[in-house]
């Protein structure tokens, strides 16, 4: 899922007719102080960064004058705020606000539709709407086929308390952000808060646009625009993390989901989607101090494998490694193996000094199971025991070291 | 008996000229599924393994009785080939496909819903009912080594772990009635309510295990509604993804489900909902098979 920078957002929502405060992007304290002066005066300054949770973090500020502004870049910029270091800042224009409403377009997995949700709480968070008061959250459905319509955007902004000019501006400000929701296959629009004026008209002063990295393969609008490399879901990929996401995209016939833990002891490669998680689960309940998670789907694995296990032996006070997954239907594991084995050799690993745990099962085995007798010591898994035994054997090699 | 399939189940495949396909085409036949045609458009009037290739669903449903399409299609093309089966009529969908984009699922289950299609997938790896039929990838070429017939159904989030669960089963002598592969999105057709309903129907499903994970209400609903009566055999389930709950938000494991939405999702709020419905909650992996044998011991 990759979440747009706020001005990328912006500017997708001017053109689906929207109406947004003028806005910049500067730099420099000076240019911010400019930009506030061009928008009269004042100007909300806030960090440019890719992840959630600024205001509480100190990074949006509200400065009344240009001297103002300029001083709220310079406080923000070079500052770290939610782990991302701070580069840019937006200034934009301040928006008279009468009234603020949050809205959040999302997918429900439960009904399997996207849902408009819909407060004139606006202003704080959802977990504090529902905590407030939970029946002024308007949750509605939406039917794909048919899309959001402009009577069913006023139904909302009536359920919600709106009437006049407002509740008319409202119902076609949700048509359009439904229809950007879908135009750029997003996984959620959100506008918190969405502002109506004194004046009854509709402006978004900010807004959130999450991307189906699924979908991305169909937006070349968004090249360059939504990078999935940008953060791991909180914070900034580690040098690592970001080396991994280059060898994943030597090949696009597998690809990996790779993440780096702090304070780990053991080398992490237990793949697929459930068992990764019981794998996770265990080692953790074993207090085994996993360094990474690691996944790859099926495909071309073998240089991947053999890259990825070189570059995971690389993090430094790693006490051993095990690697493996489920048990495989018809995908032969020997590919993944080989893969494995010309690194630990390439490395010139000893897995009687530093223990090494396999789990793999499925088409393969006895091929397997003869390359990782190649290097002494090697402890293999196969179907006859299960990924929790392997996981709680790694743990006992490497607690003592 | 069993559900879903067995090997009177008429079966289409979508996608069948395509290499994956003719591999699982032939180890579901060999098995004993019961295909009669294959889609591929373009490619109509070829033969695969003997099975007429047709260039729609359409001319496909004119010459056969098609009980179920399973589509071996790449995630980013499945919409229209899906929406085809579905606008059809077939009664079941089977989308294996991984990484379809969300918009267009939601799509393809709301029109699914609306021709009452059972859709199944995306993401899911398949469905077998052993000694009779398979169909996609499950059991791979030698379903033998892992899926035996007998008394448990199998419902898994995770087309792995559902393999996992039956070598564990089949190792101890206890063997499935059918195992279906739900899929692992945040947005799938069909999940754990409706498969119990149809294993509560089945005179040989003497149990039923399910395999949940982080995110979706999935196993928030099976516990509501095995506790409204809906399910009333023994019921186990291994539930995973709480350590996941312990790191920052917004870290991306292999499933697009394990996201926490407005308190749903939480794999410790499911395990407690399913066991305020009298399922039977394995903590760990080991400990499953053993509640099995004890809830079929019961059920005897």
């Amino acid at each position: 899922m990759a979440r747009l920078l706020e001005h990328h957002a912006l500017e997708f929502l001017a053109r689906a007719g929207i109406a947004v405060p003028g806005f910049e992007v500067v730099r420099e304290p000076a240019a911010a102080g400019a930009a506030a002066e061009r928008f009269g005066g004042s100007a909300v300054v806030k960090a440019l960064i890719p992840v959630g949770g600024r205001g509480k973090a100190g990074a949006i500020r509200l400065a009344r004058t240009p001297a103002a502004a300029a001083e709220a870049a310079a406080a923000l910029l070079g500052r770290t705020v939610a782990h991302f270091p701070v580069r840019e800042v937006l200034v934009s224009e301040l928006v008279d606000i009468a009234r603020e409403i949050f809205l959040s377009i999302t997918f429900d997995s439960m009904s399997r539709k996207p849902v408009v949700l819909f407060s004139a709480l606006g202003g704080i968070d959802i977990e504090e709407i529902l905590a407030k008061d939970p029946a002024r959250l308007i949750q509605r459905h939406v039917t794909v086929s048919a899309g959001l319509r402009p009577f069913e955007g006023r139904e909302i902004a009536e359920a919600a308390g709106f009437s006049g000019a407002a509740m008319v501006a409202l119902g076609e400000a949700l048509a359009a952000l439904y229809r950007l929701f879908c135009q750029l296959d997003a996984q959620t629009v959100e506008v918190n808060p969405l502002a109506v004026t004194a004046e009854e008209a509709v402006i978004a002063p900010s807004a959130v646009i999450v991307v189906d990295n699924q979908a991305l393969f169909r937006h070349p609008e968004l090249a360059g625009i939504a990078d999935p490399n940008a953060t791991n879901g909180w914070r900034p990929l580690t040098p690592r993390e970001l080396r991994m996401r280059e060898i994943d995209a030597t090949d696009d016939g597998s690809s990996i989901r790779f993440n780096e833990l702090e304070a780990g002891r053991v080398g992490f490669m237990l793949t697929g989607g459930g068992a990764g998680f019981l794998a996770f689960d265990t080692i953790m309940r074993l207090d085994g101090r996993p360094a990474t998670t690691f996944d790859i789907t099926p495909g071309r694995v073998e240089e991947k494998m053999y890259l990825a296990t070189k570059e995971i032996l690389s993090i430094p006070g790693l006490k051993g490694l095990i690697v493996g997954g489920n048990i495989t239907n018809f995908i032969p594991i020997d590919v993944k193996v080989r893969g494995v084995m010309r690194a630990l050799t390439e490395l010139r690993v000893d897995p009687t000094r530093f223990p090494v745990v396999f789990r793999f099962a499925g088409p393969g085995t006895e091929e397997s199971k003869r390359l990782a007798a190649g290097l002494p010591g090697i402890e293999y898994f196969d179907a006859s025991r299960t990924i929790e035994d392997a996981v709680a054997r790694i743990v006992e090699l490497t607690r003592a070291r | 008996m069993s559900i879903l399939l067995d090997s009177t189940t008429r079966i289409l495949v979508q996608g069948i000229t395509g290499r994956q396909a003719r591999t699982h085409v032939a180890y579901m036949r060999k098995y004993g599924s019961n295909v009669v045609a294959g889609v591929s458009p373009g490619k109509g009037g070829q033969e695969v393994d003997g099975l007429p290739v047709y260039d729609t669903v359409a001319a496909a449903l004119a010459r056969h009785a098609v009980d179920i399409s399973v589509l071996f299609i790449p995630g980013p093309a499945v919409r229209d080939p899906a929406l085809e089966a579905i606008e059809h009529g077939i009664p079941h969908v089977h989308v294996l496909a991984e990484g379809v984009p969300h918009h267009d699922t939601a799509l393809i289950v709301e029109r699914a819903e609306a021709k009452g299609v059972r859709l199944i997938g995306p993401n899911s790896q398949g469905m077998i009912s052993p000694g009779k039929a398979k169909l996609g990838g499950t059991g791979g070429p030698e379903p033998d080594k892992v899926f035996r017939p007998g008394p448990v159904g199998i419902i898994s989030r995770s087309g792995g772990m559902g393999v996992e669960i039956g070598n564990a089963l089949t190792r101890r002598g206890v063997g499935q009635s059918t195992y279906v592969s739900i899929g692992g999105d945040l947005l799938i057709g069909t999940a754990f309510a409706p498969l119990l309903e149809l294993f509560e129907k089945d005179p040989e499903t003497k149990a039923v295990v399910m395999f949940g994970e982080a995110g979706t209400g999935h196993e928030e609903a099976a516990a509501g509604f095995i506790k409204a009566g809906g399910f009333t055999k023994p019921a186990v389930a291994l539930v995973v993804g709480e350590a996941m709950e312990r790191l920052p938000k917004g870290m991306s494991f292999g499933h697009t489900s394990s996201i926490i939405e407005r308190g749903l999702g939480s794999p410790r709020r499911k395990k407690e909902l399913l066991r305020e419905a009298g399922v039977r909650v394995a903590d760990t992996f080991a400990e499953l098979a053993p509640l099995v044998e004890a809830a079929l011991a019961r059920a005897a």
